[in-house]
Parts: C-alpha cells; structure tokens; sequence
C-alpha cells in the first residue's frame, strides 16, 4: 500500500482490500493534516469489504465517519462490489459502472444507489427492474474522467477543482453539510446547512471589520 | 383569488395556482423579498381544492438569488442573540420552513425555469416537486464563491434530486450549469424550448389530476415519467 500526500488529498494506491486501509488507518491519519480534505483510493483491480461480519461493519463505519471527501478512482471500477462503491462519496473512472439486471439491488443498496445519485436515477433503475429488462444497466454511479493515462494527476486535479478558489476554513464548512448528508438523514444536513451559514456569516463580518 | 404586488402576483387559473416572482434587479431576493415571499406562501397554504401550483419569474429569469451584501448584514446582525451555533434566528428559521414547505404541499409544485435560476432562486426551485427548464436556464448555487454555503435547502435538496457527487460538484464549485447538464444530473425533470415552460406545466399538472387518484409528492418524477410517455415523448 503507497499513501502520498498532495495538495488538499492523500492518495492511497496499491490496495485491493479495504481491511489493509482500515488496519493502517492511525499511520493514514498520520498523513491527514488540516489542509486535507480528500482521500483518495486508487485499488489494484477489485477492492472488497472484510469477509468477517463484524470486520465488515467496523470497516463500513470507519469510512461514514471520515470527516474528509472519499474517493474511489480507477480507469475501470468494474471489479469493485456494490457495496463499495457506495461507501465512497465519491467514484471516479473511465468508464461508466454497470449492474447485471439478474442482480436486483436490496432495499439498502436502493437506498445507497439514492444517495449517491439521486431521485431520478433511483427512478430510472425502478422502471429498468420493473420493465424486466435484461442485460446491464448502466448506473449513475460515477463521475466520468477524461481519459488520461496519468490517473492520480486526474484524480487530483478533480479534487483541487473542488476545493479551488475557497480557504481551508470554507471548505470544512461545506463538506460537514456533506458528511451529514451520508446516511441520508435530511434533518441533519438542514441543521448543520444553517450553523454553517452563520459561522461563515460570522467570519464574513469580523473580515470586513477588521478591514475598516 | 388574486395577489398583486411589486414584487409577487398569485392567481388561479381552473384551479392551479400560478405564483410569479416580479421583483426588481430579476427577481432579486432582498429582506423584503423574502417577507412578502413568506406571506405569499402563507396563503397559498390555507388555500384548498388546488389542483396544482406554478411558480415562475415574470420576465427572463426566475431569480438571480438573494442580494449577498444585504443577506451577510442581516444575517450578521442576527449572529448577536444567537446563544450557541444551533440557536438559529427565528427569521431564518421560518425563512427556511417557507422554502421547504413547497416539499410538503399535497398537489404538485412544479418551477418553470427560465433565464438565472440561481442562489436562493435554485434553493426555491429544488424544492419543488417538479423542475422545468427552458433550454436558456442556467442553475447554480453559486454561494461558495461568495464566501459563503446555500442555507435554505440547497444542499440537502439538491443533493436529494441528483445524488451527492453531482451536488458536490455544483456547491463546491458555485459553477452555473446549463439546461441540459440540469437535466443529465436529475435536476430538471423537464426541458422545453424557450416560453414554452409554463404550458408544460400545466398540462403536467392536468395529467397528474386526472390520471392519479392520489398525489405523492415523492413520486413526482416518476408521475413526469408516465406524463411524457403518454405524451409519446421521453424529451428533447
């Protein structure tokens, strides 16, 4: 496993588990300083979740409560599980990811699929199931790269573009609205939306005060 | 039923309500704005026997968003009785309720979009049920680049319609996006040519009324769906 750190991201490449990022996560957070705001994983092919249940779960948890972006990127993330997939807040590739139609998403991965691409994609992939329709559904899963053969460059200059144009103190601010927004809870992203408001107000205020 | 003033009209035309937003500067959203905008949707709750309700700009744009000098002052001024970072002003707090109750009526909302749709504009139109765009709109929650975030909705809703990167991206960012990129995204349900918004959305509203026993708002993009299938389209 490599872990580098660049601007606003640490890049963790050379993984095909997630239990190894999960083992390793205190020498990770070691290289997550307060200008990160992004992981990213770049997997060797496939990247599963622990065969152990409760492995799995505390895996799973550790990746909900991360308070940086997560991303997964590959030039094809076909051979990643669902269920990561989704873990991640967001997924990077060369090509889009498909669903097998004989493989029927379960009520929790729908509800996954929502939040990472919304109402109408969630209606889209109800009509396709409904429709009977075979062969692969192409999801909305992903955010489409350029093709370039400098993948983490790619990577990265997505990240930076993110993050471009706004202060370390900005950015948090946003993100914690997204991070609320994980588990799909609507009350909590409302709530943290207009702390966050008014703590940006707030500095908006004391700046200007300061400059007269 | 008629409300008519320099900065809102509502009618009702065979039973759909029509509510345009007609203030100065594109609809800018100023103090003012914002409290006639909470009385307009004070009434149009009471009313009953709705069919549907259109909410739209009267000129090109539907709104370029709030007036972010005046909102930083009045928001600041309100930093002073706050106790903690959760004790939220009641101004805000109802300034808020008032955008996200479109969410809550039981008809169908539906924004028709044309021009800027922009801000506090994007945060009224995502939550609508329905958004309509006109192949000229351009959406975005350009609050970041104004040293700030959307805080009545913006986030949470648009990350609801079109999922969290796609939200991301247009947060983040404060990019404005166009017609299409709306609809690719989840955001528009909808596209139409230029002026041609409104009638489509009153046709939706007619289908939704006779062909649906009972209006769920959470099924609103599958009712536009059907509507346009009956129609022998899938979209421009």
């Amino acid at each position: 496993m490599n872990i580098e750190r660049k601007n606003h991201c640490v890049v963790i490449s050379g993984v095909d588990s997630l239990q190894i990022i999960f083992l390793n996560r205190e020498r990770i957070e070691g290289f997550l300083n307060e200008n990160c705001l992004a992981v990213a994983v770049i997997p060797d092919g496939g990247l599963q979740l622990p065969e152990n249940e409760n492995e799995a779960l505390e895996t799973v948890n550790y990746f909900k409560k991360l308070n940086v972006l997560t991303v997964i990127a590959s030039p094809s993330l076909q051979e990643v599980s669902y269920d990561v997939m989704t873990l991640f807040d967001i997924r990077l590739s060369y090509s889009p990811y498909m669903l097998d139609s004989r493989r029927v998403l379960s009520c929790e991965q729908k509800k996954s699929y929502e939040i990472c691409c919304g109402q109408k994609a969630m209606n889209e992939y109800d009509r396709y199931i409904g429709n009977g329709s075979e062969g692969t559904f192409t999801t909305k899963l992903v955010s489409l790269l350029p093709e370039n053969e400098d993948l983490v460059s790619n990577v990265c200059v997505y990240i930076e573009n993110l993050f471009a144009g706004k202060d370390i103190y900005q950015n948090r601010s946003i993100l914690s609205c997204f991070i609320c927004a994980r588990n799909g809870e609507r009350e909590s992203v409302l709530r943290e939306e207009s702390c966050r408001f008014y703590r940006l107000i707030k500095r908006k205020a004391d700046i200007s005060h300061d400059e007269i | 039923m008629k409300y008519d003033d320099e900065y809102f009209t509502l009618s009702e035309e065979n039973g759909i309500l029509v509510m345009t937003m007609q203030a100065p500067g594109n609809n800018l959203m100023t103090g003012e704005f914002f409290d006639r905008y909470q009385e307009i949707i004070s009434q149009i709750r009471k009313k009953t026997n709705v069919k549907g309700l259109i909410i739209k700009g009267g000129g090109r744009h539907f709104s370029v968003g709030a007036d972010v000098e005046s909102l930083s002052e009045r928001s600041a001024s309100e930093l002073l009785d706050m106790k903690n970072d959760y004790d939220f002003s009641c101004g805000h707090t109802a300034q808020k309720e008032s955008v996200l109750c479109l969410l809550e009526l039981p008809y169908p909302v539906v924004s028709t979009i044309s021009g800027f749709c922009i801000g506090s504009g994007s945060e009224i139109a995502v939550s609508s049920h329905v958004r309509i765009c006109e192949t000229n709109a351009r959406i975005g929650q350009p609050e970041s680049t104004f040293g700030i975030l959307p805080g009545l909705g913006g986030i949470a809703r648009t990350i609801e319609v079109c999922g969290f990167s796609a939200a991301a991206e247009m947060v983040f960012t404060g990019t404005l996006i166009s017609a299409q990129k709306a609809y690719e995204i989840g955001w528009a349900d909808i596209l139409t040519e230029k002026k041609q918004s409104f009638d489509e959305a009153v046709a939706l509203i007619e289908w939704i009324n006779k062909n649906i026993e009972k209006y769920d708002n959470r099924k609103a993009g599958c009712y536009v769906v059907e509507y346009l299938a009956d129609k022998g389209e899938t979209n421009i």
